[in-house]
């Protein structure tokens, strides 16, 4: 992957890189047209992400009277207000965030607990076992999600962030296990065996040793179900109703729904905004992880 | 001795996955096969069996064969948008150019927004009242070519496609980029002192050494696709006059709007068995895989 990326250094123009100045590659007309795509696909994305940013600061009647790209006229943060207390994406945001954070830990703690066993130790039925894991990878939400229903209904379950989270963990389970069998299993055997030759119990040194040693898989799978909890849909909408417990995406799939009704649509906007800021801030700051995890997740497709 | 001290950890470390695992994924998907057999509401306590009456029913239901349609017009469409923008984005971005890590970020950058934000975004921009593209269209002084994207049944489905292409070429260029800077960098330099323009160099170089990696990403693609589901409910919700209605949005509705849930059901195992059938390609052709360079 390392290399996939040119490095600032090697991107810029240099004199000798391989025998010839770049800049008079970059000018070639080939290279022009390029440069032309990249830059007006990219403008376009951006555009998108500004014109919502423009209208969260309209106010409702400044957004009916006006163009639907002209500059605010006065901007206001009001909107930001009523998206955050009386559309309740705060309450939203919370919600995801708990959901994303339990869903996430528990899925790791569970999940390598298996994984190490899977791997590291020899017992009859191993490989069975991790197939009847690997299993669900090949299982859509699709095939679990009417008998899954009513299984939460009668657990009392249904249309709280707890059985949400229960599901989450169940879901995430496959593919954690998954990653993370082949990642111990590239860990070297000597440090376990001489962690237990210096008498160290078999718990103590899956969590001193094997642990911190499998940290980068460990990352990477919790970036990947982050991603994944934060972003899903369809279990949330199937699973919550009440207002006070909608995650993000359902709550703001559900202001949108309202919005066609009471032509409210600036907050809505607002609430764009504040749904799409946490997630690219964090982006930016992982991309390099985030990419990597992806690459590793290919197979989950 | 060593073995004997790990086995200790048997139980303790297995049973927590085991059973959530079993309990809310595995056992509800098994369900799913009975309750297919059944003609269930979700109110009755008993689950009145009826055989193979509903895959007889989806059989002759012209909505469902509608769905089947649609579903392929979301792959397709979506495979031939979406592999060659991934392609020329991850290769361009692999080549020496300025701004290839920002260039990189911007085009990943959606995959991080949920599909419901993204959905939204684009329901917004396409909107015939306040959109920004019929706003765009406007300007430019093509008005006539403005139109409620996503209330006709001839656009609705590109709208859809292309929405889903924005939110995920990022993945899929990443994908690509992996698989070309595996392309031995001496091959490519040889070929471009030769003098061979980028074009080429892609044409006869990169792209054949990839197309073991494209096939498998085409696949999976497809298996993404016939559950596409979070885009079309939140853009069209399966509207205008079913015209993007596919597997996902039927089955949801089958389901949480009608109450049909046997019908829901079997609807999810004809999905599955379509997605066994790919998944089985995909092991076959990563199996064989092995090109080595």
């Amino acid at each position: 992957m390392s290399n996939a990326l040119p490095d600032r250094g090697s991107a810029r123009p240099r004199r000798v890189s391989t025998g010839k100045p770049t800049w008079r590659a970059v000018f070639r007309p080939g290279r022009v047209l390029l440069y032309v795509f990249l830059v007006s696909y990219c403008l376009s994305s951006v555009g998108a992400f500004l014109w919502i940013a423009s209208i969260s600061l309209k106010s409702n009647p400044e957004f009916f009277s006006t163009s639907p790209w002209s500059l605010p006229q006065s901007p206001t943060l009001d909107n930001y207000r009523d998206a955050w207390t009386t559309a309740k994406i705060g309450t939203f945001i919370l919600n995801s965030v708990i959901v994303t954070v339990v869903s996430v830990g528990v899925t790791l703690v569970v999940s390598s607990m298996a994984a190490y066993v899977l791997s590291r130790v020899q017992f009859r039925g191993n490989n069975a076992l991790t197939t009847f894991f690997l299993l669900g990878l090949m299982i859509p939400g699709f095939l679990v999600i009417v008998p899954l229903y009513f299984l939460l209904r009668d657990m009392h379950l249904l249309g709280s962030l707890y059985g949400l989270i229960i599901v989450y963990i169940a879901t995430q389970i496959p593919f954690s296990i998954y990653v993370l069998t082949g990642f111990f299993r590239t860990l070297p055997q000597e440090l376990e065996e001489a962690a237990y030759v210096d008498g160290a119990s078999a718990l103590k040194v899956f969590v001193k040793i094997m642990l911190p040693l499998a940290g980068p898989g460990l990352a990477s799978v919790a970036l990947l179900n982050g991603l994944a909890i934060w972003n899903e849909f369809f279990f949330a909408l199937v699973f919550l109703s009440e207002e006070s417990k909608l995650t993000l995406p359902v709550g703001l799939f559900r202001l949108s729904i309202n919005a066609e009704y009471s032509a409210q649509w600036t907050p809505l906007f607002a609430g764009l905004v504040l749904a799409m800021i946490p997630v690219l801030i964090v982006f930016g700051v992982a991309q390099e992880r985030i990419t990597k995890g992806l690459t590793l997740g290919a197979v989950k497709g | 001795m060593l073995n004997r001290q790990k086995r200790k950890l048997l139980l303790p470390f297995l049973t927590p996955a085991l059973l959530l695992y079993a309990v809310f994924f595995l056992y509800p998907a098994g369900r799913t096969f009975y309750v297919a057999l059944t003609s269930w509401n979700g109110i009755t306590p008993k689950l009145p069996f009826v055989g193979l009456d509903n895959f007889r029913e989806l059989r002759d239901d012209a909505i469902f064969r509608g769905t089947i349609r649609n579903t392929a017009t979301f792959t397709v469409l979506g495979a031939i948008v979406l592999f060659p923008l991934a392609l020329f984005l991850a290769f361009a971005t692999s080549e020496k150019v300025f701004g290839a890590r920002t260039f990189r970020f911007i085009v990943l950058a959606p995959v991080a927004l949920s599909v419901a934000t993204a959905a939204l975004l684009w329901k917004f921009a396409l909107n015939p009242n306040f959109g920004l593209v019929n706003g765009v269209l406007g300007a430019v002084n093509l008005e006539e070519w403005s139109r409620p994207w996503l209330g006709m049944e001839s656009t609705a489905m590109i709208a859809v496609v292309l929405a889903t292409v924005w939110h995920g070429v990022g993945i899929w260029m990443i994908f690509f980029a992996a698989a070309i800077s595996r392309v031995p960098q001496e091959m490519k330099e040889a070929a471009r002192i030769d003098g061979a323009s980028s074009w080429r160099i892609f044409r006869h170089i990169v792209f054949p050494l990839i197309w073991d990696v494209t096939r498998i990403l085409l696949v999976l693609w497809i298996i993404g696709a016939l559950q596409a589901f979070a885009f079309i409910f939140a853009m069209t919700g399966g509207g205008p006059f079913n015209a993007t209605n596919v597997f996902g949005t039927y089955l949801y509705s089958a389901a949480f709007v009608e109450s049909r849930f046997g019908y829901a059901a079997a609807i999810a195992i004809v999905m599955f068995g379509l997605i066994l059938c790919f998944t089985a390609i995909v092991t076959r052709l990563t199996r064989r895989e092995t090109v080595q360079y």
